[in-house]
């Protein structure tokens, strides 16, 4: 009889410590790594078995993040929010494929930073600091600006996939677009030197998608019994007019457009010289206050009471970016 | 084609408002003290539209519409009215009514006649596209009077809206207005360049996935097909039960508390859009 006492204290203690445990990790974001002493920026693939290692290239990127602390810096940017689950983040080399972006798990609470990802930001910053050298752009550039900008909003975009999920939120429109709006409304609250690197990051991102990589859906299908007609269903998709449009993203001029009409919406001062440029047409121009403020409602209205407002002031008035992330030009 | 309203299906279904026995109709005296939605056939001063307004308030389509929507609650009064706008479209503003524009309803019934010769497909798209841009707009202002926040583009949120509404008519009348709706989208002859993307709308292509997506959640017996048949292609259609569970929780969440659930038995109950679907059979 005694033992069986114990064995059921003991049980019952264990029970308590598991919960314990589960306890002390809901309401915080924090890093998941791979293996000890990884710091979170995993050396392999994810989910795939068995996993493999890093490319030298994508390696580099690897020791680039973490040397920037960009994982530490994200959790500390989101220690105000209280999350109802436990949020963790890391990155890895994802499934190893050059098309791999960063996501949001729904159920698992995760979001995986994709080492190929940030290689695409970096190719893309490349490619349009040597169109401004050649040409004009509509506002002036420089890489690491653009590199840090298009990282950080991907990363509130998929904190927005998070909250939505985690928060339960309710959401009418298509989660993608939502999830742009929310990366775009988190990127203005941080003074203008943050915000700006951010949307122009955004907007320069999908700017390159749209114009130079073609990326938006075509107007004609091309021949089948073209030698370059793709063999893959999906590829297939991608180049017929009506299937393109299938995707729950936005095309890449949709979410160029909607980022700059929220940022120019909430901050016009800011973004005045992107107007000036005439990168918005008039008639989605007069209704981006419009669009801000239904934004801002939403977020007060289902994000706002999950957050801690003495936490708040003290992250609104850091600093996120370092140096040349902030440089212009 | 920008958002297309079939006049014919409106009609067809004000004209089962009409015949149906009284019985089989949303006890719409019974609710008429309570109603918080005002309709309003305005007069076309273009008589181009004439037939189109006698015919719209002889078939009493907008009393249908009053009579489904009337479980809702509403802080103040909500106009839904047919108008002659100067333009296919007049977005809804602050305080104003909900408008569907006889240049949209004309608009539409051309350009079915225009991609079908056949009466019964015709029947079905100008149903299908007229009730969409009602519920549309009439989506657009249950936002603004209900207060409801939005994330994503408001365009699209009321196009979710209002997939989720039609799906909730009986198996019948549900298939006919979503397939009537699919129809318009999918014959557009929209092609998207440059800055058009910048438009608040979108894309009918991308306006046709979206309904389509819901109607394959909603009733995977009638448009599992879309599906099967690869329409929606598969990277598409593995999320289309999520894009559905989210807009009936946005639903619960923020619309239902503001529904009457004893009238919303009786609306559900009710035969809707019967007009339309005889004048179908009689095709």
């Amino acid at each position: 009889m005694k033992t069986v006492l114990v064995r059921a204290l003991l049980t019952i203690a264990f029970a308590l410590s598991l919960a314990n445990a589960v306890w002390a990790q809901t309401g915080k974001v924090f890093i998941r790594e791979g293996e000890k002493g990884d710091g979170g920026y995993w050396k392999t693939t994810y989910g795939v078995n068995p996993p493999k290692t890093l490319s030298p290239e994508h390696a580099a990127i690897r020791d680039r993040l973490m040397k920037r602390r960009v994982l530490e810096e994200y959790v500390d940017f989101l220690s105000p929010v209280r999350w109802p689950h436990a949020l963790k983040l890391f990155a890895s080399d994802c499934s190893g494929g050059s098309g791999d972006s960063t996501y949001y798990s729904p159920g698992n609470y995760y979001i995986n930073v994709c080492y190929p990802f940030v290689a695409g930001y970096e190719k893309a910053a490349d490619f349009l600091v040597q169109v401004q050298n050649k040409q004009k752009l509509w506002t002036p550039v420089s890489r690491d600006a653009l590199v840090a900008g298009m990282f950080v909003a991907t990363l509130m975009h998929e904190t927005g996939h998070a909250a939505f999920d985690i928060m339960e939120v309710p959401v009418f429109g298509r989660e993608e677009d939502a999830a742009d709006q929310m990366s775009m409304l988190l990127a203005l609250q941080f003074g203008r030197d943050n915000a700006r690197t951010v949307v122009k990051g955004r907007a320069y991102f999908w700017a390159f998608e749209s114009l130079w990589m073609r990326a938006d859906p075509p107007i004609a299908k091309p021949d089948p019994r073209s030698p370059n007609y793709p063999k893959d269903p999906m590829q297939q998709c991608w180049v017929d007019p009506f299937c393109s449009y299938s995707d729950e993203h936005g095309t890449a001029g949709q979410r160029m457009y909607n980022s700059l009409c929220i940022a120019y919406g909430g901050q016009p001062e800011w973004f005045k010289d992107f107007i000036e440029a005439h990168w918005l047409p008039p008639d989605r121009e007069k209704n981006c206050s419009a669009e801000y403020q239904r934004v801002k409602f939403a977020f007060q209205k289902t994000i706002l009471p999950f957050i801690d407002q003495e936490q708040m002031k003290k992250n609104l008035t850091k600093s996120w970016f370092q140096g040349t992330e902030i440089k212009e030009r | 084609m920008k958002r297309k309203l079939p006049v014919i299906a409106f009609a067809a279904l004000s004209s089962l408002a009409l015949t149906a026995p009284a019985a089989a109709q949303p006890s719409t005296s019974a609710t008429a003290q309570q109603l918080s939605v005002k309709i309003v056939y305005e007069s076309p001063t273009n008589t181009k539209f004439t037939p189109i307004y006698e015919r719209l308030k002889q078939r009493r389509v907008l009393e249908e519409l009053q009579a489904f929507m009337a479980p809702l609650r509403l802080p103040r009064e909500l106009t839904v009215r047919i108008a002659q706008c100067g333009s296919q479209n007049l977005p809804y503003k602050p305080q104003g009514p909900a408008t569907v524009c006889y240049e949209l309803i004309d608009q539409i019934e051309r350009f079915v006649a225009s991609h079908t010769r056949d009466a019964n497909l015709a029947q079905t798209a100008i149903t299908g596209g007229f009730v969409q841009a009602v519920l549309h707009e009439t989506s657009h202002a249950l936002f603004e009077v209900l207060q409801v926040p939005i994330w994503g583009r408001e365009d699209d949120a009321a196009d979710r809206l209002a997939a989720l509404i039609m799906m909730q008519f009986g198996d019948d009348v549900a298939n006919m207005v979503m397939y009537g709706t699919q129809l318009l989208f999918r014959w557009s002859d929209q092609k998207w360049t440059g800055n058009a993307f910048a438009s608040e709308v979108s894309p009918d292509y991308q306006r046709y996935f979206n309904y389509a997506c819901i109607a394959v959640a909603a009733n995977w017996p009638q448009f599992g097909g879309l599906v099967i048949n690869k329409i929606i292609p598969q990277h598409r259609a593995a999320r289309c039960e999520g894009e559905y569970n989210q807009i009936r929780k946005a639903f619960d969440l923020r619309i239902m508390p503001h529904l009457d659930p004893d009238l919303l038995v009786q609306v559900r109950a009710t035969a809707w859009l019967n007009w339309a679907n005889q004048q179908a059979n009689q095709q």
